[in-house]
């Protein structure tokens, strides 16, 4: 007697029972208000219907279980239209390779925006190979900008502390130093040549001797004058003086008094006169000695030009009488005719350098060499093999890597520096391109991140140390010109560091506006599948492996979409497919193939699971071993077996808990002794708070709920999170109040509402495989299975081993969506429906809950009013 | 023959200082010169007296050269700025000494300054002295305290310009008298210790007595193992030596001075005339 019509089609009888066992529809049925929902039919059981009888023989009803095909998506062989990769064309490029829409529109947005501000930060987890996705895509993108220039230091004469900046097109900073090498070797050979010249020295001595004949000439006057009075002159430690003489002596002072007075007078008078002379015709000397220099300044300058000039004219034509240039060799020229002495006699300092055999500074050449260091040029950056715009990757983002540094040199005891030793950073090699740094090496590295920071928001680079920066010390040393900056930098990190910089770091989001985020995964359709596939195919090239051939492709997507547990999408994590390309490649190599296979792949998966599952074999072992007690079999109350996934690294498997229940009367609350111990993290401790919630509104919405319910995961003994097993507590939960035993053959995974629903959950393929071990290990006896959430379905990408038990029906997995479908599943009994009253079936699962529940109900009214009597009494 | 005893070792060089550039450069020659011959040297300076009587005029002063200012002279200022002149003197010498492992020493003396240097010179073996100094200024070509001693001094003195060196080749005169054979000698040996050529002026007025000083200085020359080229002297006046010199550079020359021309104001003249480092090589 079934209903008829759509709303059965779903409905299966159980080869345990015939329809001779129940009399008709006990209460009709209840049609599925959402998909996946069982269709519950309530049947009257027949006279002679022994229930404890149908518990033992199994499943009551039997549900849907899902088909191979849906716990697992193949990759179809046949679909691929090559044998090996190396037919197809392969993709080295990450960024055409893999599909990252939102990362590619993201870098294709920041790099266009030429505001400031739009840096990019690139974020995912790590291994998704972001680096090279950003660096290949910007260097194509790159290679039709404008060529950068080239950026040098040089002297700066006035102040020399402060190096002045030159900005030349590409190519020119190395021309220009080789020219000023030139200049610095053949300088002193031409200055030789003019300043010893006869015709030089002529001029020079000339110069000086009219000085010498004017201050000669002004003794002699003074000396003359003073003989015609009488008087001396005497020279002094810091001058002279005049004294009076007799017979050609100095007088003395006894002699000098025996003079009559207005002969005394006289000398006094003559004495201060000759003093007063003296002092007028000194007062010119030093106008004479700088008319002197002057005249020799004028003179040196019109040799060392006629010296210099063609050399430097030349450079100045060579370099288009670029401003910047012109004014440098403007300066050069006139401070070498400044130190054409020092210039000319670097060559004895250099000789008394040796006799002393004093290390020499900046170098080992000293002398001219020396004083010539300042002609150079610092070639900063050269970007003269450049093809487009630079895109830099700074592996080791340290403050002075990034910003740059000013060295220095020990000399007797002292360090030294100048702008020849001012070194570039990333930032400067990366100016007029992009830049790609890694987030984390540059927040643990000290200063960098304020470095990088600061030069962003200033759109300068500035050279200074870290200990300048933090105003540490406060020595003289170099403050080279700052460089102006135009940079995209790339940030490449995790999204906790992301969001942890926009939540901590009010400048992060003022300068790093576009975020690109890389996905893990990709959808699984044929136009990516074909990208990903050529993208593989240049992995195996560029890392010289066996071509793959389409079974072992077909088998690196399955895995790929295991990777990310779905289905329907494919994972973008490079890292892990080109570690295992690699090592299926060695297994090829070991199983002596010319091209890698499926079975090779398999391999090197089932290798790799080998290497790192130690921990979940000790504790397969010591399930078997009972010390860790799951049963597998056999109905029991208030005991379930929960599903959990552990992660060790990369490594992920599941493992059964056994969660029990005990009930009794109290005051509505449900006891989670894993809270209460501190073992649970609160998501886990929020899912069993929902269960109250459920158990009040169902069950006893006008009343109070009046038990004391106690949840606990047996033998774990550290901590457990998460929600997955709320549905297994709550299922544990009903048994223990409703008394109906649950079959332990099945394991339970998914979180509830406090509706009832089931949720999806993560690691729903490890959970299974790990209950499946246990079972497989005892036994396989068609009737142990998974129950998971339906919508869980699709995530599934099982195990071979697991996808064969499910095909031979050896093992079952059973989506369900409601805490009422999965009670049936567990008990064997119908959930029931409740009536227009809201009172369930007294036979079944819910009914006999409401049952139980209004019975502790009123036990402790009871129990209340006894004592409110006894307290009257 | 052998060397007179006075100048068979030249083992105490003294050299006047007195701050002046041309002084120093004249203490950088005899440092070198202290060093080829394995001498000691003794730097002199003298606290000049006149300017502690200049000091007891109320109306006495200063007149700096470079600072334009007048000052009172104070016995105890002017002491105490003599005495770092003779600090600074005595760290050049001590500093240039080391330099060439020479042992030195220093003195610092109060009076006449040509009194105090004549007297300290005759304790010497040599006297090296600036043929100027302040005087230089004036317009002078010698200073008065050379004066002094080119006109009064004994034993071994050698006077130098600024510019002079020492260069190849030495000039020696020779006259035959047994002070130009010591002169020889002298130059023979200083010859030999720095490697420089020699040349002899012989001043053979008669043509009988020319074989015997040829024979004489053959005899002496190489007696020492050495060689010498002999420059004959027509007249021995200074004009005639002067020429002479002139004609062989600017080496140290050796004058024997025993011949009236080579005394007094004729000597200072010739002096005057050379810019050649001069040894003037006298009996004391």
């Amino acid at each position: 007697m079934l209903p008829a019509g759509p709303a059965v089609s779903g409905l299966r009888l159980s080869g345990y029972f015939t329809a001779e066992s129940f009399t008709g529809v006990l209460s009709g049925c209840r049609i599925p208000e959402y998909p996946g929902e069982a269709l519950i039919i309530k049947l009257k059981p027949a006279a002679d219907f022994n229930f404890m009888q149908v518990l033992n023989r199994g499943v009551f009803m039997d549900h849907r279980k899902l088909s191979p095909a849906e716990v697992y998506q193949g990759c179809d062989v046949l679909q691929l239209s090559f044998e090996t990769t190396d037919e197809l064309q392969a993709l080295h490029d990450l960024s055409q390779g893999v599909h990252q829409p939102r990362a590619v529109q993201a870098l294709k947005f920041g790099v266009g925006i030429r505001q400031h501000g739009y840096n990019i930060f690139a974020l995912g987890p790590s291994g998704m190979g972001k680096h090279t996705f950003a660096r290949q895509y910007l260097s194509r993108k790159f290679e039709d900008y404008p060529y950068p220039a080239d950026w040098c230091y040089v002297n700066n004469f006035e102040t020399p502390g402060r190096p002045r900046l030159l900005h030349l097109p590409r190519a020119w900073g190395n021309s220009l130093a080789q020219d000023m090498e030139k200049i610095i070797q053949e300088v002193p050979n031409a200055l030789k040549g003019a300043f010893e010249s006869e015709e030089y020295q002529n001029r020079v001595q000339a110069i000086q001797q009219e000085f010498k004949d004017y201050q000669q000439g002004v003794f002699e006057d003074l000396q003359e004058k003073a003989r015609q009075r009488n008087l001396s002159l005497l020279k002094t430690p810091s001058g002279l003086s005049f004294a009076p003489v007799q017979n050609g002596e100095i007088m003395s002072p006894e002699e000098f008094q025996k003079l009559d007075e207005d002969r005394r007078k006289q000398l006094e008078k003559d004495m201060e006169e000759m003093q007063k002379e003296s002092e007028r015709m000194f007062q010119r000397f030093p106008a004479w000695q700088r008319d002197m220099r002057q005249k020799l300044e004028e003179l040196n300058h019109e040799v060392a030009q006629y010296a210099l000039g063609p050399m430097i004219n030349e450079i100045r034509e060579k370099s288009q009488h670029n401003p910047d240039v012109s004014s440098f060799l403007d300066a050069v020229q006139e401070d070498i005719i400044k130190n054409v002495q020092t210039i000319l006699e670097g060559d004895k300092h250099k000789a008394q350098e040796q006799k002393q055999q004093h290390p020499t500074a900046m170098g080992q050449s000293g002398g001219r060499e020396q004083i010539m260091r300042k002609y150079r040029v610092n070639v900063l950056v050269d970007n003269s093999r450049a093809q487009g715009a630079p895109v830099i990757y700074e592996d080791n983002p340290t403050y002075a890597n990034l910003v740059g540094r000013v060295e220095h040199q020990s000399m007797m005891g002292a360090l030294i520096t100048d702008f020849n030793l001012v070194k570039q950073g990333a930032l400067h090699r990366a100016n007029g391109g992009a830049l790609i740094l890694d987030a984390y090496k540059v927040l643990t590295n000290p200063g960098a991140w304020d470095g990088l920071k600061r030069a962003l928001i200033s759109q300068q680079i500035k050279i200074e140390s870290l200990a300048e920066m933090f105003s540490l010390i406060s020595t003289i040393s170099l403050e080279p010109e700052p460089v102006p900056m135009d940079i995209k930098v790339i940030l490449v990190g995790s999204p906790l560091i992301y969001y942890l910089l926009n939540e901590f770091d009010p400048e992060f989001s003022k300068l790093f506006k576009v975020a690109a985020d890389f996905d893990t995964r990709m959808d699984w359709d044929g136009e990516h599948q074909e990208l990903f596939v050529r993208f593989m195919a240049g992995v195996a090239q560029q890392e010289k492996l066996k071509p793959f051939h389409k079974t072992g492709v077909s088998r690196l997507l399955e895995h790929s979409a295991r990777k990310v547990q779905d289905q329907k999408k494919l994972s973008t994590h490079i890292q892990g497919l080109t570690d295992l390309m690699r090592e299926a490649d060695y297994w090829a190599g070991e199983n002596g193939r010319e091209n890698v296979v499926e079975a090779d792949v398999e391999q090197a998966i089932n290798a790799s699971v080998f290497r790192s599952d130690l921990m979940r074999e000790h504790i397969q072992e010591a399930i078997q071993r009972d010390i860790m007690l799951i049963d597998t079999q056999g109905w029991q109350t208030g005991q379930i077996n929960g599903l959990s996934v552990m992660g060790l690294g990369d490594f992920m498997f599941g493992r059964p808990h056994r969660i029990t229940s005990r009930i009794r009367l109290g005051k509505g609350e449900v006891i989670d002794i894993e809270r209460e111990a501190k073992l649970s993290g609160p998501i886990h401790s929020k899912g069993v708070l929902i269960l109250s919630g459920f158990l009040g509104a169902r069950y006893a919405p006008d009343r109070p709920l009046s038990l004391s319910a106690s949840l606990v995961f047996e033998q774990s003994y550290s901590g457990i999170e998460g929600d997955s097993a709320s549905s297994a507590e709550l299922f544990c939960l009903l048994s223990a109040i409703s008394g109906v035993p649950i079959n332990q053959a099945l394991a339970v995974t998914g979180s509830v509402n406090q509706h009832g629903r089931i949720q999806a959950i993560g690691g729903v393929n490890e959970k299974i495989e790990g209950f499946f071990d246990i079972c497989r290990e005892r036994g396989l006896n068609r009737r142990q299975g998974v129950l998971i959430p339906e919508s869980n379905t699709a995530h599934l990408m099982l195990r071979r081993d697991v996808v064969q038990a499910v095909e031979t029906g050896e093992f079952n997995i059973y989506p369900v969506s409601s805490v009422d479908q999965g009670m049936e599943i567990l008990t064997g009994l119908p959930a029931g429906e409740p009536d227009e009253n809201g009172e369930y079936p007294g036979d079944s699962i819910n009914g006999l809950v409401q049952k139980r529940l209004r019975e502790l109900s009123d036990k402790r009214m009871q129990f209340a009013s006894g004592r409110e009597q006894g307290g009257e009494s | 023959m052998t060397r007179d005893k006075a100048f068979a070792e030249l083992k105490r060089i003294l050299v006047p200082l007195d701050a002046s550039e041309h002084s120093l450069e004249v203490l950088k020659a005899a440092v070198e010169l202290a060093a080829a011959q394995g001498a000691e040297l003794e730097g002199l300076f003298v606290e000049d007296a006149d300017l502690f009587r200049l000091c007891e005029f109320p109306m006495a002063r200063e007149v700096s050269f470079w600072g334009v200012s007048v000052r009172s002279m104070e016995r105890s200022e002017t002491e105490r700025q003599l005495r770092i002149v003779a600090r600074r003197l005595q760290r050049a010498l001590e500093d240039m000494s080391r330099g060439h492992n020479v042992p030195c020493k220093f003195r610092v003396t109060r009076g006449g300054v040509p009194r105090e240097v004549l007297d300290a010179s005759k304790e010497a073996d040599l006297t090296i002295m600036g043929r100027i100094g302040w005087s230089r200024l004036c317009g002078q070509r010698m200073g008065s305290t050379t004066q002094a001693i080119v006109r009064q001094g004994r034993g071994l003195v050698l006077i130098m310009d600024k510019e002079a060196r020492f260069q190849p080749p030495l000039q020696v005169l020779f006259t035959g008298s047994r002070l130009s054979e010591a002169t020889l000698l002298l130059a023979l040996e200083l010859s030999r210790k720095k490697g420089f050529s020699l040349v002899i002026l012989m001043a053979a007025h008669a043509q009988e007595n020319r074989k015997d000083m040829q024979d004489r200085v053959q005899e002496i020359v190489s007696g020492q193992g050495a060689q010498a080229g002999v420059h004959l002297l027509r007249e021995l006046n200074p004009q005639g030596i002067r020429k002479a010199v002139a004609a062989h550079g600017t080496g140290p020359l050796f004058l024997p001075c025993e011949d009236p021309h080579l005394h007094g104001e004729s000597l200072q003249q010739l002096i005057n005339s050379l810019n050649n480092p001069v040894f003037l090589v006298r009996d004391r």
